[in-house]
Formats: structure tokens, sequence, C-alpha cells
């Protein structure tokens, strides 16, 4: 097995058991990024020598028997968390030439625990896509199929992490951006409960919706990192007190009696029947480890997207408002389209004569869409549900209308608008291409989607097989 | 019966894009007003819902009033240096913006 092959897990004991050095390891991974990440365009930045430099420094301090929980590990992350003296753009011309002074929360605490930061990943410019088409740095490509698309907005750390460029990466999940590359990418992505992780120095889009998560290999790495990056944060005042639990305690425990829900409303004719079948098994698998699977509604969810579209592109537009180039940036006209078209659709939902028509009407129908969920979790523990309608699809084929774009976040959406955390698993392939099963849970109950998903992936071991990486 | 569609004006969308700040050219302005026309059509399905006495969501895990002490955290803040060196746009330690008022 090659070194850049390991989870986190793996590499966590490799280093403490002294069978190689982070040093090793970040060769490794800088060599693999070298050979094939122009092609894959994973990384906007690549920290080649401070990577280096911050290993040889891990390795010295495992020497002297420190432990912290990532010590000597590389990790990517998504470049829209803001890291000091390490270019953050957004994958926008915007912020082009902007070195942040300070580091996001997420950030401080994954480097506080020892993680070493290998590259800033591509996305969807900020944040908005979900394809990894929108990037203002080249698209990405899906490891699995070059001409496909890998998901997005956390576009880049789908990839880095499906291709073994980094042990794990970060993401943020506004509408569905970790849970979708993780679909595509094969990879496993989480997206905590709003607030149970600090959005401090991650560049906002949907200030109500905004998730900090992560993707990995498996769904303990996934659980270790939550471990480390959640918790109140006194400089994000919607971050909750609820005490961070041990997210690995409740893995390996018998699942027997756990209600999955399954909302019929997901499985319609929208709804690629590939998909379905895959979903399907996977659930019969879950249902012969012990779990029961439950019929249920979620009478609103055709009102889901374009409650979220009129949220989502208020709040966008109110964020990006400060790029006014004065204190940081090149301005206003540097915004690519994606950019200005969710900037002007929010606007009219806010201005006057619309407003109450669209958004006062938007955040009454999230109260609905929220008691559909609350429902459901009186019933069932757990919801199933599908990531994307379709398999991954080729550049440039759902590109030419910005609408049939957005109806690709139809599965994720809800889970932004009610808070309620979400994990994407891989359930197979479809002619070779990942398929994605998203697991959501009751607000702070990642420990139940860690330990279901954690059950699943024991049994099939879907993470084992890997893209073959064109030459 | 036909839905009546949504359909922005080029009025709409230069007030629009006056609001927001941005500058367009005619050809975008006449592209994004195609677009976001199509995108408002399908929003307009929201209207359908009754909403009448539903409470407003603007903060979904339920926290009221997260304050702190009232005194400065100058251990969060950045010194003057480091507030303008990502500007472009400065002058003997300000950041230089348009003027407000013209002279006379």
């Amino acid at each position: 097995m090659e070194l850049t092959q390991l989870t986190l897990k793996e590499t966590q004991e490799g280093l403490q058991t002294k069978q190689f050095s982070s040093v090793e390891l970040t060769q490794a991974l800088i060599r693999r990024i070298k050979k094939h990440n122009k092609k894959i365009n994973s990384f906007i930045t690549v920290c080649e020598s401070e990577a280096l430099e911050q290993a040889k420094a891990a390795d010295q301090r495992m020497s002297q028997n420190e432990k912290e929980p990532l010590l000597g590990i590389p990790i990517g992350i998504k470049d829209n968390y803001i890291t000091k003296g390490i270019r953050t753009t957004a994958a926008s011309k915007v912020l082009d030439n902007y070195i942040p002074q300070y580091d996001a929360t997420a950030v401080t605490r994954l480097k506080e625990a020892g993680a070493l930061i290998i590259g800033k990943c591509n996305l969807d410019a900020w944040g908005h896509g979900s394809s990894g088409e929108h990037s203002a740095y080249g698209n990405t490509r899906n490891p699995w199929d070059y001409s496909r698309v890998p998901g997005g907005s956390s576009s880049g750390s789908g990839a880095a992490v499906a291709a073994d460029f980094c042990i794990a990466a970060t993401g943020t999940d506004t509408g569905g951006s970790i849970r979708q590359p993780a679909s595509y990418c094969g990879v496993v992505g989480l997206k905590p409960t709003y607030g149970r992780v600090s959005r401090y120095g991650i560049i906002a889009m949907a200030s109500s919706t905004d998730s900090i998560g992560h993707l990995t290999k498996t769904v303990r790495d996934s659980a270790a990192i939550l471990k480390i990056t959640a918790g109140k944060d006194s400089l994000d005042a919607t971050t909750h007190d609820m005490p961070v639990e041990d997210y690995e305690k409740e893995m390996g425990k018998p699942i027997g009696g756990i209600k999955i829900g399954i909302p019929k409303e997901y499985y319609g004719e929208g709804l690629d029947k590939r998909i379905g079948d895959k979903i399907n098994k996977a659930l019969k698998l879950l249902k012969k480890i012990g779990c029961k699977l439950i019929q249920i509604s979620l009478p609103h969810t055709e009102y889901a997207y374009p409650t979220y579209y009129i949220i989502q592109t208020a709040e966008v537009s109110s964020n990006l408002a400060r790029y006014d180039g004065i204190r940081f940036g090149q301005g206003r006209t540097k915004f690519g389209d994606e950019a200005k078209r969710r900037i002007m659709g929010g606007t009219h939902a806010l201005s006057t004569g619309f407003q109450d028509k669209y958004y006062k009407q938007a955040i009454r129908a999230r109260t609905l869409l929220i008691q559909d969920f609350l429902n459901a979790f009186k019933k069932v523990d757990v919801l199933a549900c599908p990531v994307f309608p379709f398999p991954p699809f080729k550049f440039g084929e759902r590109e030419a209308d910005p609408l049939q774009m957005y109806l690709a976040d139809i599965f994720t959406v809800t889970a932004n608008l009610t808070g309620h955390p979400g994990i994407s698993i891989p359930v197979g392939f479809i002619e070779e291409l990942p398929v994605g099963m998203q697991l959501i849970a009751p607000h702070f109950a990642e420990s139940l989607l860690f330990k279901v998903a954690g059950a699943y992936e024991e049994v099939t071991g879907w993470y084992k097989v890997k893209p073959k990486l064109m030459e | 019966m036909k839905k009546k569609r949504s359909r922005l004006t080029s009025a709409q969308i230069r007030h629009i894009a006056n609001l927001a700040n941005l500058s367009l050219k005619d050809e975008e302005l006449n592209k994004f007003r195609k677009q976001l026309s199509n995108v408002f059509d399908f929003v307009d399905k929201l209207t359908e819902v009754k909403t009448t006495g539903i409470a407003e969501t603007s903060h979904v895990t339920g926290l009221i009033n997260q304050l702190r002490k009232d005194k400065a955290a100058t251990e969060n803040c950045l010194t003057q240096k480091e507030a303008l060196q990502p500007s472009l746009k400065t002058n003997r330690g300000y950041f230089r913006v348009k003027a407000l008022f013209k002279e006379q």
C-alpha cells in the first residue's frame, strides 16, 4: 500500500509507531500532486516548501513524544477558508492577490492539533456551484473520469481526497457543497449541524446556512476531524455550546433497532433510476444488519429549492457587498457571471416591491420545511436520501441553463435550511462512476450519522476502491 | 390557465444592478435579464405555499442573545499595518475611498 493511499487513522498509527515520518509522507503526497494535479486541478495554491518545513517540525515534536491527534498529517484546505500568510482567493479573480492576516478558527484548531496545510483546494468561486465548473482558476476534473465534473462547490477538496493528494480536506456546505463532491468523487463528506463548527474566517456565502465540514476517505476519519473542529467559538456568535462528543465512541456498536426514514418525495420521477437502485441496495443491507426502514413524507419538499434560492441569494447579495476593492481585493468588475447572477437574484428578492413576495415568503416557508423534518424525526432516527438526481455529468452538459444547474441541488438544500447534519457516503458505482447516499440526523446528532454510516462502510469497504489516475 | 411568466424588464435589471453596485455592459444586462427571468419563473412556485400565521425563521438552532463583555477584544485585533496590508488603495495610513462630495 502506498503511503498516499492511507486513511487518516492508518496515517496516525503509522506516524506514531514510526513506520514512516511526516516528511516521507508529505514528500510522497507532493510527488503525487506534481505527477497528476496538472490534469485534475485540485489546488489553486500548493504549499510545497511550507508543508515540508512543517513536516520536519512535526517529526521533531513526535521524537519528543508529543501526541497531538493530527500531528504531521497533511490536509487540504478549501480556498474559502482564510489562512494567514497563504493566498486565499475563494476561486475568484476579485481576491486574486489577497493574503490574509489571520487564520479561520477551523484552521487554527486543525493547526493546534498538529495538522499541516499541503495546499488550498479549488472550488466553485464563492461557493456558487455544484459542479466544479465555476472557478476562475480552471475546472477541477473528476479523478474517476477526467471528462466529468467532480461535483461542487468543494470540488478541489473532493477530487484531492479521491486522488490521494492529501489525507483529508476541508469544505463548506451551504446547499450541498460538501455532500455533492463527496458523492461524485466516491469519498465521505460531512455537513455538520449549523453552528457546530465556527464560521469565523470562512468567506461567507449564506450566513444562515453555511456549514463548515470536511471530506475524508472513511467515516471514522470524518469523526476524528469533527472532534477537532467542533465547538463553541467566541468569535462566531452562531456557534452552539452543545458539548463536543467523542464522535468515534458510538462507532462499531450494533445498530439494531435504528429507524431509517425514507422520504417518498425524494424517490420520484426526478431521480435517475440507477441511483435509486443503488440506494435501495444500500438500505437493504442496512436492514440486514439491524435497521428498520420506514416510509415517511416530507410534504413541503417541492418548495425547498425556491425557498433556498431566495434565502441563499439574498444573503449572498449582502455578504458579497463587502468586496468593493477598498480594504482588500480587486473590485466588483472582477466578479464572474455566476456571482453577478446570484448577487442580482438576491438583490431583487430583497428590493422594495418584491421583498414580501419573495424574501418574507421564503423565511416563513423555511419554518414549514423545518417542521417537516422535526415531524419526521419524531418517527425515525435518521433519513436516507439521494445526493444528486443523476450520476456525474460531462463538463458543459448543464452549464448553458443556470436553472438546470441549480436543480442539481434539490436533494441537498433542505438540510441547509433546517440546519440538520448530513453525511454523504459511497454506495457503489454506475458505469464506474461513484454514487453517494446521504444520511441526515437531528441537530447535533452527528454521532448517530457516524454510527450508521460507519456500520455500512465496515460491511462494504467501498473506500478501498481507488480511481486509476490517467497518465 | 397558462401561468403568468415572470419577465424582468430592462429597467428592472438596470435598477437591480444599480442597487447591487455592479456596473454591467448592455450585453450582460440582456443576458442576465433572460437568465434571471427564467429562474424567477421557477421560483414563483413559492407563492403557492400558504404561510399566513407561520413564524419567520432567521436562526435554526434556537440561540438567543449571544453576548460578551463590553470590552475591547484586543487579542483579536489587527494592527493598523496588518489591516492596511491587503489593500491596493492606501494613502499614508488610511484607506483611500471615492469622494462623497464634490469641490465647489
